[in-house]
């Protein structure tokens, strides 16, 4: 209470030296809710409720805004905005973008943060419905609850850096500034991933050849065929190489969220653990014959046997393809979340992608639809039509035989977008209550 | 003129209408609240975008003016109307005389949706309800596999141990097949093959007269990996073709030492080399100037914005032309705004400030389509709203 009210005293003059008169209009709107700052927000949504919860957004944006200053300059040199784009409005730094209300009075939240057990949730949906917000703040809401969290972003054009406003390349472990429990980020970086998988398989395909034709007493020609490798065959890695790397690997978090690429990624994603195992086996599988084969000319020569190479890396590489399949089918600590707007489009997209993962026996339990219109006493002739149409559409989902079976979140849409970490907090704590 | 005439047939009501340009911008709410009530060939009128040319010059001209056949690629992030985009440009150039065909390579098939009639199965399929020749087609990514593996042929183990006349160890072998892998492992390998497929349509006589050719591609990501696609198939088919000719040599010295007659070498057949053909070409078009144009569409978000330039650079880096960025999904203009509005209208003109600053971005031609109440669905829609966008 201290430390904000002191903030708030020095707000202003902050505002006066660094932005222009519209974000001088929009301070001293801001100095105006002093008196708002005890306000608690209450569980129970009302129309009259949320609309304090706009005003509530608005404190909470200017709380975004202190934190949001370190990265503006990495923003800056990421968009190539030139230094002259410094004159924004005090809106540059505020962004909430939904507001979420649960339809269920039980809090599902404990449900998902209750057991010890590591757990992983997957987000996946049409694109473009906000898939890397609820990823982004289920995650800080994990970690703001106590949960060691790491969030994964799988699709090939990152946005968890957009998200968080915050530089997260480089395909490593990057703190995420600003929640209280340790929270990681991770854009899976292909190439990184590419040379880890080549490397495991070039090691053993390779000197398999090489070995065959040495073991024949034929020196002459190894040299020819050294440059030979069989694993490069496998240059590039198939789709969901990345996902299926990231969950392999061993990290201390009770919690990791992935978000995932938009649906046709996904769609592919889920039968890469079968692929993966039967490719491994065919390069197993040839290494062992080629040793048998260059057994059998040993013994017609007599000649001393020379062991084979230990093809421990592929075995071992296999075996975590195994345990990613099991994992992706385990009741009890994975769970796919769909993301979805409410448009006919989007509707059918997300019951296509639903009628997938149950074929697939891939644990779906929830369904958030995004990018509702609040409620609202003063509609334009724009929103009320739209707010009809976003209606039948909720309708649609009821009926539908794939995702009425889903528990149904839904996050209205606010005026501005999702970004840095107080707005993910804010919209964490709204949806996933 | 043509779109007012338009406007009025769609409508079936020409005497209500009242239309009238602001800013440049169609106004559309009286025309709006008049067609929503409307019911044409069943489907109730649904009409989501309204669109305004950025410049004053009339653009689509310039992409029906030549007989040439051309190809168009649209693309961008998940959800921001790459399909409808795609949709009514390609019943815009059916509608000005150009047979088309529009084809979606996205994993995750929504033509089906955007023009309310069933296009699924693989296989080029009319649309009903344009006036000339629109055919859609739906990429199946199983049956292509199927038909690539099936072109390759048996490139087993088997076959080259045999040429070695080892038979004793033909049968511990016989089951391996690299190409398999190959085949198997490439991400990307549904655009490839659509594209593919596509090309060798035009190739037949049967479709000589489309001229348009529109794809529909999945979101972002998959089209990073799809422009590095062509040159991992080079070098794979590259590999292949060298172990079998390092294979066919340890052969010969292996028969050389034992003494034995040289069998005579079956000459292997070249599937493999046609395959590699038909990367190249795809590869060729991807950069032709002439007759292909990648079509950036994004919505006003700064998370949208930022997603765009990153992947113009990318397809700059890949020598990509490129040369119009469509922002859909602009609130249109209104008298009466609620406060919600207002703010989100203030928010878009935000990033519409920062398209024009960004150094990838800001050499595109912008096109701007603003966002209406319902979806946009159905050949009627389809055709309102390529009649705004493309002009």
């Amino acid at each position: 209470m201290a430390t904000l009210s002191s903030y708030l005293l020095s707000s202003p003059p902050l505002c006066k030296s660094r932005f222009s008169a519209t974000s001088l209009v929009s301070g001293i709107d801001f100095i105006s809710f002093s008196p708002r700052t005890t306000l608690s927000s209450s569980s129970t949504v009302l129309p009259a409720i949320l609309s304090l919860s706009v005003k509530h957004n608005r404190r909470r944006n200017s709380l975004q805004g202190s934190n949001s200053k370190v990265f503006l300059f990495l923003n800056l040199k990421q968009d190539w905005i030139s230094l002259a784009s410094l004159d924004f409005d005090f809106d540059f730094w505020v962004s909430v973008k939904s507001v979420a209300s649960p339809t269920e009075t039980i809090s599902e939240f404990d449900e998902m943060v209750s057991g010890t057990k590591r757990k992983y949730y997957m987000l996946g949906g049409k694109g473009g419905v906000g898939k890397t917000s609820c990823a982004a703040s289920l995650a800080v809401r994990f970690a703001n609850n106590g949960h060691p969290t790491l969030v994964v972003s799988t699709d090939p054009a990152h946005s968890l850096s957009d998200s968080f406003a915050q530089d997260l390349t480089g395909g490593m472990l990057v703190p995420v500034e600003g929640p209280e429990a340790p929270l990681f980020a991770l854009e899976i970086n292909p190439e990184k991933a590419r040379e880890e998988f080549r490397s495991a398989s070039q090691m053993n395909g390779g000197t398999g050849v090489k070995d065959f034709m040495d073991g024949m007493g034929l020196g002459m020609l190894v040299e020819q065929l050294g440059e030979l490798k069989l694993g490069e065959l496998l240059d590039t890695p198939p789709p969901g190489l990345d996902e299926a790397i990231a969950i392999s690997k061993e990290f201390c978090y009770s919690i990791i969220v992935f978000d995932t690429a938009p649906t046709g990624h996904t769609l592919r994603l889920l039968s890469l653990p079968d692929f993966l195992d039967a490719s491994i086996g065919k390069i197993l599988k040839l290494r062992q014959k080629i040793t048998s084969a260059t057994s059998a000319i040993k013994s017609v020569f007599g000649k001393e046997e020379k062991g084979p190479d230990a093809a421990d890396k592929l075995e071992k590489l296999r075996e975590r393809m195994v345990k990613v399949r099991e994992l992706f089918r385990d009741t009890e600590s994975t769970e796919f979340v769909i993301v979805t707007i409410p448009t006919v489009m989007a509707v059918s997209e997300s019951s296509r992608l639903s009628a997938s993962l149950k074929k697939e026996s891939v644990p779906v339990k929830r369904l958030i639809v995004n990018q509702l219109l609040p409620p609202s006493s003063s509609d334009c002739k724009f929103c009320s039509i739209k707010r009809k149409d976003q209606m039948r559409a909720l309708d649609m989902i009821r009926e539908d035989s794939e995702l009425s079976a889903l528990t149904l979140m839904e996050a209205p849409l606010v005026d501005m977008e999702i970004r840095g970490v107080p707005a993910l907090r804010f919209l964490g704590d709204i949806i996933w209550k | 003129m043509a779109a007012l005439l338009l406007l009025n047939r769609v409508s079936r009501s020409t005497s209500s209408i009242s239309l009238h340009r602001v800013a440049g911008t169609l106004g559309f709410n009286s025309f709006n609240a008049q067609i929503h009530g409307d019911r044409i060939s069943g489907t109730l009128f649904r009409v989501r975008s309204l669109a305004t040319l950025a410049e004053g010059a009339s653009h689509f001209n310039e992409m029906v003016s030549v007989n040439q056949r051309k190809y168009y690629l649209l693309g961008g992030k998940g959800g921001v109307g790459k399909t409808s985009c795609a949709a009514s440009l390609a019943v815009k150039f059916a509608s000005h005389g150009h047979p088309t065909i529009v084809v979606s390579t996205d994993p995750a098939h929504s033509l089906s949706d955007s023009f309310s009639q069933d296009l699924s199965g693989g296989v080029l399929k009319p649309v009903q309800g344009v006036d000339s020749p629109l055919l859609a087609l739906e990429i199946t990514p199983e049956i292509m596999k199927d038909e690539i593996k099936r072109q390759t042929g048996d490139k087993s183990v088997k076959n080259m141990m045999d040429s070695m006349g080892l038979g004793m160890f033909a049968g511990e072998l016989g089951d391996l097949n690299l190409e398999d892998m190959l085949n198997a492992a490439s991400p990307g390998i549904d655009e490839i093959a659509a594209i593919s497929k596509v090309l060798q349509f035009m190739e037949a006589p049967e479709y000589s007269r489309f001229t348009r050719i529109v794809f529909d591609t999945a979101p972002t990501g998959h089209t990073l990996r799809l422009l590095s696609l062509p040159d991992f198939y080079d070098s794979s088919i590259s590999k292949i073709t060298k172990l079998k000719k390092k294979i066919t040599a340890a052969a010969s010295a292996f028969k050389l030492v034992f003494g034995k007659k040289e069998i005579q070498q079956k000459e292997l057949p070249n599937e493999l080399d046609q395959l590699k053909e038909r990367m190249e070409k795809v590869r060729n078009v991807f950069r032709d100037v002439d007759t292909t144009e990648f079509v950036i569409v994004t919505i006003p978000t700064v998370m949208a914005i930022n997603e765009s330039s990153r992947l113009h650079a990318s397809l700059r880096k890949e020598n990509v032309p490129v040369h119009r960025l469509i922002v859909n999904q602009l609130l249109p203009q209104s008298e009466s705004d609620c406060k919600f509005c207002s703010i989100r209208r203030k928010e878009q003109t935000r990033v519409l400030g920062l398209i024009q600053n960004d150094t990838e971005l800001s050499g595109l031609k912008l096109i701007q389509s603003p966002l209406l109440d319902a979806e946009i669905r159905g050949v009627p829609a389809l055709k309102f709203m390529g009649d705004l966008i493309w002009k």
